[in-house]
């Protein structure tokens, strides 16, 4: 049982990190770097409060989730692709942007501090499976943990990105717009709009990570909310090295060395929590530093 | 050529763009609201996790807006979004007011540097030592609220185990988990039964999502009273809380009782607020003192919330070794370990 809850925690905590990761992706395979992840979830998770607070409906508050990704993505994009700018400082503009932003807006919207009122929640596996099989009571064994319906939704998500990439025209456009972009425009793509929609497109993705923190595990935005999660997903990105299961697996081991850690916190308690707190990021040093082979990012990224 | 300008132009402008939405991020006002000339300027700076965090930073901003009605101050708060906001916000905040407020044991080595080049300025400080001609800091008890949440979450566990999810190792709050085990320890004697403690800490006073997994994994771990002394942290931990049968929350700082009724069972109360009203109140006055105070039980200012939605929870039997304990700790008479070695020699006191 201690294992399946493990694993339970596991799928929580990679949730975020694998949306916000597979947003990054697609966006550097085109060719356009985005550190501007944790700016995405912050801004999802604040708009997917609002919209859940104004509409009551947490779905729409997921669909405002990705809004608030592809808003910063829009900005991005048309920061970097417009306006040529530099594309890693754009990114740290539009975190910091996002940092001070949402909680200015937190206070004119909501007139409160720090803490939004609480909205209705994204529901749980087994309230969705119970909701649409009426005859199954309560769902199969295996969904009794709590688990956010949009833990599997993102598996799902990876497993269609894996797939789009592996065998579509399409997927292999945007990549030759990362690896070549002049010949890709020789060959009479529109670069720079695919671009421009690939990195909206991230945005919608790293938007429902952040949504999935604050309508998903909780039910209220709170300033900074997000703590790092974006720069993780980049960690797991490089460490996935651009390719949709590399990051998956890389999110899982996030996802895994965290859960672990809590586990091993509340079992030994004795023991430094410092110890307990600096794991995941000592797991993620230690697989960066042991990775074998060549890691190969696009070979145009950041280039136009 | 002119690609290149532009680029020059946009670059400019990314960066202006970037510093109007640090101040403006930095600046939320708490109010504007014009008052009699000349008004007393108080500052107020509050540490990461800032208002709306339901305890600490909201405790003594109460007490800020208390004395803002009174006396027709103005008051405003600064949010510091990193602790390396700390120093400038203090200086900025010393330039421009006559009273900066510093919420926060982490504030402290930053105002020791800034205090003496301000002699105009009264500094109030919550949470450390600071000393100086133009400052009052004040120390609270934490352990002794600690206590009180340990016996109510010893004498109440039905599986054994209590749990505390803390923010950040800092001195008060190591205060507040050795009051709180000793607390437990004294449960165990009155029981009769050994009670287990599980401190776990989620590293931030800012991360309401860990909060709420650690507070899950204590909850799988068997524990049915789970002590949060976290910050915003701590919403995760209630949101951890709210839909479990049967698990139990005893929140810090501030009153929560009425928040979740009947899944709180009590609160510790730190009157923050009326150490800094009445300092405030000092200075309007005219008397103001400075120096280092230790507040406690003592002087009122630690204390339990009064359980109104929990107490059928309890036996009245519970509830006398509750209040007795309250009026020892009043009257000075229970010693409550702050540091490891002190808890190592905890005297169980007869209640």
């Amino acid at each position: 049982m201690a294992a399946f809850q493990l694993f339970l925690v596991t799928l929580g905590k990679t949730t975020p990190i694998l949306l916000a990761c597979m947003g990054g992706m697609i966006s550097e395979l085109a060719g356009v770097i985005n550190f501007a992840l944790e700016a995405m979830m912050l801004t999802g998770a604040f708009l997917a409060v609002w919209l859940a607070f104004v509409s009551g409906s947490p779905w729409l508050g997921l669909m405002g989730g990705a809004l608030g990704g592809m808003l910063i993505g829009l900005m991005h994009s048309l920061a970097c692709l417009k306006f040529r700018t530099n594309q890693i400082v754009s990114s740290i503009a539009l975190n910091l942007l996002a940092a001070g932003a949402t909680g200015v807006l937190l206070n004119q919207i909501f007139g409160v501090y720090g803490t939004s009122p609480s909205v209705a929640k994204l529901p749980t596996l087994r309230q969705c499976i119970s909701e649409s099989l009426p005859f199954v009571d309560n769902g199969p064994a295996w969904t009794s943990g709590e688990i956010s319906i949009l833990a599997p939704l993102a598996i799902a998500l990876s497993l269609l990105t894996m797939a789009f990439f592996r065998w579509s025209v399409w997927g292999l456009r945007i990549k030759a717009c990362g690896e070549n972009p002049l010949a890709a425009k020789a060959a009479g793509l529109p670069v720079t709009l695919m671009r421009s929609l690939v990195v909206l497109t991230g945005g919608a993705l790293a938007g429902m990570g952040g949504a999935y923190l604050s309508i998903g595990e909780l039910s209220a935005f709170v300033e900074h909310m997000t703590q790092g999660r974006g720069y993780l997903a980049i960690a797991a990105l490089i460490l996935g090295r651009w390719k949709p299961l590399g990051i998956l697996l890389a999110a899982l081991l996030f996802g895994f060395s965290e859960a672990f850690s809590e586990w091993l916190a509340v079992s030994w308690a004795n023991l430094p929590h410092q110890f307990f707190l600096a794991l995941p990021y000592l797991v993620c040093l230690a697989v960066l530093t042991l990775q074998i082979g060549k890691t190969r990012p696009p070979s145009s990224l950041g280039r136009l | 050529m002119e690609n290149f300008a532009r680029r020059i132009a946009v670059r400019i402008l990314a960066t202006v763009l970037l510093i109007f939405v640090t101040r403006v991020s930095a600046l939320s006002s708490g109010s504007a609201v014009a008052f009699p000339d000349p008004p007393l300027e108080v500052m107020v700076l509050t540490d990461v996790a800032g208002l709306g965090d339901k305890g600490f930073n909201d405790v003594c901003w109460q007490g800020v807006l208390r004395a803002k009605q009174d006396f027709a101050l103005k008051a405003r708060f600064v949010q510091a979004r990193e602790q390396a906001d700390y120093l400038p916000n203090i200086t900025l905040a010393a330039q421009n007011a006559d009273v900066v407020v510093t919420l926060g044991y982490l504030f402290v080595d930053a105002l020791k540097q800034v205090t003496p080049g301000f002699p105009g300025t009264r500094f109030i400080h919550i949470e450390g030592d600071v000393t100086g001609e133009n400052v009052a800091s004040f120390d609270f008890k934490s352990e002794q609220g600690g206590f009180l949440a340990g016996l109510v979450a010893g004498l109440f566990t039905k599986s054994l185990k209590v749990g505390v999810v803390s923010g950040m190792d800092i001195p008060p709050v190591k205060a507040y988990v050795n009051g709180f085990k000793s607390g437990v320890k004294t449960a165990e004697e009155k029981r009769a039964k050994a009670i287990e403690v599980i401190v776990v800490s989620a590293g931030s006073f800012n991360d309401p999502v860990k909060g709420k997994s650690l507070a899950q994994a204590l909850i799988a771990k068997g524990a049915d009273v789970i002590f949060r002394v976290a910050g915003n942290t701590g919403i995760g931990v209630m949101e951890a809380i709210a839909d479990r049968q049967g698990v139990y929350l005893i929140a810090e700082d501030l009153d929560m009782d009425a928040e979740m009724p009947g899944k709180i069972l009590a609160s510790t109360l730190k009157r923050m607020d009326v150490a800094i009203y009445q300092a405030i109140e000092g200075i309007v006055q005219g008397r103001f003192e400075p120096g280092h105070h230790w507040l406690g039980a003592a002087q009122g200012a630690i204390d339990l919330s009064p359980m109104k939605y929990s107490q059928q929870l309890f036996t009245p039997r519970d509830m006398e070794w509750i209040d007795k304990a309250r009026r020892l700790l009043k009257e000075g008479k229970i010693s409550v370990p702050k540091s490891d070695a002190e808890l190592a020699d905890f005297q169980i006191p007869e209640l």
